[in-house]
């Protein structure tokens, strides 16, 4: 056991920012191979190891004796995993954080940061799953378990603190977006599907999701509209009827693959005369377009096509940038405190060290003493014990605090040595080559806390060729 | 009116200066760090226009409303209250960047432009002139509050309609709730002018023997009326919907402000505002 149990934990991998699918299909993996791979970690030596495997990152986070066992175990990974023509294009690819860094780089891909599109959600979940895959292998410990708990936690409060998950970032959903900013509730609300198409499906599927709506289901084949309004739970109307079905409803979508349009301005302003101003949601998605331009200039009357739905879609992924300098004011803060967490935990040998040498002492004199008062009930001898117990604790609770203080401050070194000394610790750690080791370490940490955003994400030269 | 109540008045102006500043910021870069600040600026700018009320009130004995200074600080008093809520309730921090400058502004006016001690004269003091103040009085909140998210409802259907989604589509609620809360807010207003129309009518038969003496401002007060029992016949009776609920909130508080400010300041009757 150590004097200073510091803990040397390493992020070795690479993602869509980095290294382009041909290499990283060659990483990627699913949860079976996960399993696989992490008993392999361990069975090299990492005391603690997870693995992130999605379409757009493959990840190694590994805890080892010393820093250069962390990160060799991490990237031996990749290197093992990849092919023979895979292999030479790795080095370029590969990033590798370690300690506060790497809970920096994790916290901001959980908060969405470093996803393809910015600030999704899904990738919460996928470091979730990676962080139970771990735990159930047995190899997450204490240092893997606060990691990706915190990265979880991190990843919601950028969420909720934020708006950099807000707006959708998908055509059709922003058609539902849309549709709530007019309507707010859309249960009540009633749709009319006017033809047939995969987006216009898909379209009314999200804006039925969130409520239930009424549905009807127009086409040039009456037959066809039945089935589909079967399939959608609705009605099928009749083609001719449109125009009254329009003064009805409060959303339209249009997708046939009619030539020319098929609803005129005439006949909307006609529709909409028996409206009173009820607003009405247009969406058009047929390419030729299916509602003639006209139609938007109408009082209460909102045409969206195609490309309209794009640009929202552009709107709010710009509208997620402007989120961007907050999220990772929130994500560098947190990895701040975890690295605080980390330098802590230092202390941590020391302390149990020291726990260990007063509790013995004090049962052996205690066990002395009851051998001496025969007369004590066996109930009188356990308050004894844990009257002894509860002294040793309070009398090492302001040293276990300053232990560790000393730790989070990097100035434990001389502290660990006096108090080694004063209570004759046998730390069996050979007290001269440890200052050595944390000292860089400590540096490496402070390096990456400070360093731009671009440099943290590079990958850091000589350590992953 | 006294330098006490004044002070604060100045202070509440300055922060509510401050507010206005930061509600606009907030709509550009919409941090939620500046909606705090702002929200926070709004609230103790309405504490202090609070205490100045109370100083007011302990040195008058009554509540103020005898002069035009008196009035709007009552009513900029209020507006501040709604505001909050709305904004507590509906989300409606962008309505924020439209009102608060306004009491900002109105509240500069009355630092800088107090009028006179606001000793009411004897006729002034029946609990019909009191209950006639204070209905109006009420009126006119809600239905500035209306206008305000009437005003919101067509900012943000611009918006929808150029298809160029900027800060109301981002900050605001739906155009369905907007005008819900128009509806709504116009709803409240109305019995409130309606019982303050009446009671000013009674105490007019009283003293001057009609019920309704034909100044300017009677005409535009039954006006006034007329356009928001219009707008509930269209809303309530006919189901009318949409930018129009909106337009009339609009043209309602065009004729209130008509009433309150244009003829409050420029005629100089017993019935100065």
């Amino acid at each position: 056991m150590g004097v200073g149990g510091v803990v040397h934990v390493w992020v070795v991998g690479l993602s869509h920012e980095t290294a382009d699918v041909s290499i990283r299909e060659a990483v990627s993996l699913d949860a079976g191979l996960v399993r696989q791979e992490l008993s392999k970690l361990a069975a090299e030596g990492a005391k603690e190891s997870a693995i992130l495997s999605t379409c757009n990152r493959t990840e190694v986070y590994a805890v080892g004796a010393t820093s250069d066992d962390a990160l060799e175990l991490a990237r031996s990974f990749f290197h093992s995993r990849a092919g023979a023509d895979v292999e030479p294009l790795l080095s370029r690819g590969l990033y590798a954080h370690q300690g506060e860094a790497a809970a920096r780089h994790l916290f901001s891909v959980a908060s969405g940061l470093r996803s393809l599109v910015l600030g999704e959600a899904q990738i919460l979940g996928q470091v979730r799953e990676a962080y139970r895959l771990a735990a159930e292998c047995g190899a997450a410990g204490p240092v893997i378990s606060h990691l990706f708990q915190q990265a979880v936690h991190v990843g919601k409060r950028v969420r909720s603190e934020t708006g950099i998950g807000q707006g959708a970032v998908s055509v059709s959903y922003a058609a539902v977006e849309l549709a709530r900013k007019i309507f707010d509730d859309l249960s009540g609300k009633g749709i009319l599907l006017i033809g047939a198409g995969k987006m216009a499906e898909l379209a009314l599927k999200n804006l039925a999701d969130h409520a239930s709506p009424r549905i009807w289901v127009a086409n040039r084949t009456l037959a066809h509209a039945e089935e589909l309004a079967r399939t959608f739970g609705g009605e099928a109307v009749p083609f001719d009827r449109l125009e009254e079905q329009i003064s009805v409803a409060d959303i339209v979508i249009a997708s046939t693959g009619a030539r020319k349009p098929v609803l005129s301005q005439e006949m909307v302003q006609r529709a909409t005369r028996k409206r009173r101003g009820r607003p009405l949601f247009i969406i058009d998605i047929a390419v030729p377009r299916d509602v003639e331009p006209g139609v938007h200039e109408l009082d209460d009357v909102f045409l969206y096509n195609i490309d309209d739905l794009r640009a929202v879609v552009e709107a709010n992924a710009a509208e997620r940038r402007l989120h961007l300098p907050h999220a990772e004011a929130i994500v560098a803060a947190e990895a701040e405190e975890f690295g605080r967490w980390l330098r802590r935990r230092v202390a941590d040998p020391m302390i149990r060290a020291l726990r260990e040498k007063f509790k013995s002492t004090a049962d052996h004199e205690i066990e002395r003493l009851l051998r001496r008062l025969p007369s004590l009930a066996e109930n009188e001898r356990e308050q004894v014990r844990a009257l002894s117990h509860s002294i040793v604790g309070k009398l090492l609770h302001d040293a276990t605090m300053a232990l560790k203080l000393s730790a989070e401050q990097g100035r434990h070194e001389e502290v660990f040595r006096l108090v080694a000394e004063i209570f004759a610790l046998d730390t069996g750690a050979p007290a001269e080559k440890r200052p050595a080791g944390q000292e860089s370490d400590g540096k490496s940490e402070k390096g990456g806390a400070s360093g731009s955003r671009l440099a943290l994400f590079r990958p850091e030269e000589g350590t992953a060729s | 009116m006294n330098r006490l109540p004044l002070a604060f008045l100045g202070a509440s102006s300055t922060i509510f200066f401050v507010a206005s500043a930061l509600y606009v910021a907030y709509l550009r870069r919409r941090r939620p760090e500046t909606a705090f600040w702002a929200h926070a600026a709004a609230v103790s700018g309405w504490l202090t226009l609070s205490l100045g009320g109370l100083v007011r009130l302990a040195l008058l004995g009554r509540l103020p409303f005898g002069s035009f200074s008196d009035s709007l600080m009552l009513l900029l008093w209020a507006l501040v209250a709604g505001f909050l809520w709305l904004e507590h309730r509906f989300a409606l921090r962008a309505a924020g960047a439209l009102i608060i400058p306004v009491i900002a502004v109105g509240s500069a006016y009355i630092f800088w432009r107090p009028a006179g001690g606001g000793e009411l004269l004897p006729i002034l003091t029946s609990p019909w002139v009191v209950a006639h103040a204070a209905c109006i009085f009420a009126g006119y909140c809600a239905f500035t509050l209306a206008a305000v998210a009437g005003a919101l409802y067509l900012l943000l259907e611009k918006e929808l309609k150029e298809k160029r989604l900027f800060s109301l589509h981002f900050t605001l609620p739906s155009l369905d709730t907007l005008e819900r809360l128009v509806s709504k807010l116009i709803l409240w207003g109305f019995p409130f002018l309606t019982v303050g129309l009446a009671s000013g009518a009674v105490w007019s038969r009283r003293v001057w023997g009609t019920y309704v003496p034909f100044d300017a401002k009677m005409i535009v007060a039954l006006v006034t009326w007329f356009i928001y029992a219009a707008e509930l016949i269209y809303t309530r009776a006919l189901g009318g919907r949409g930018r129009r609920v909106a337009i009339a909130s609009l043209i309602g508080l065009a004729a209130v402000a008509l009433n309150y400010l244009a003829l409050g300041v420029l005629v100089d009757t017993v019935h100065r505002f």
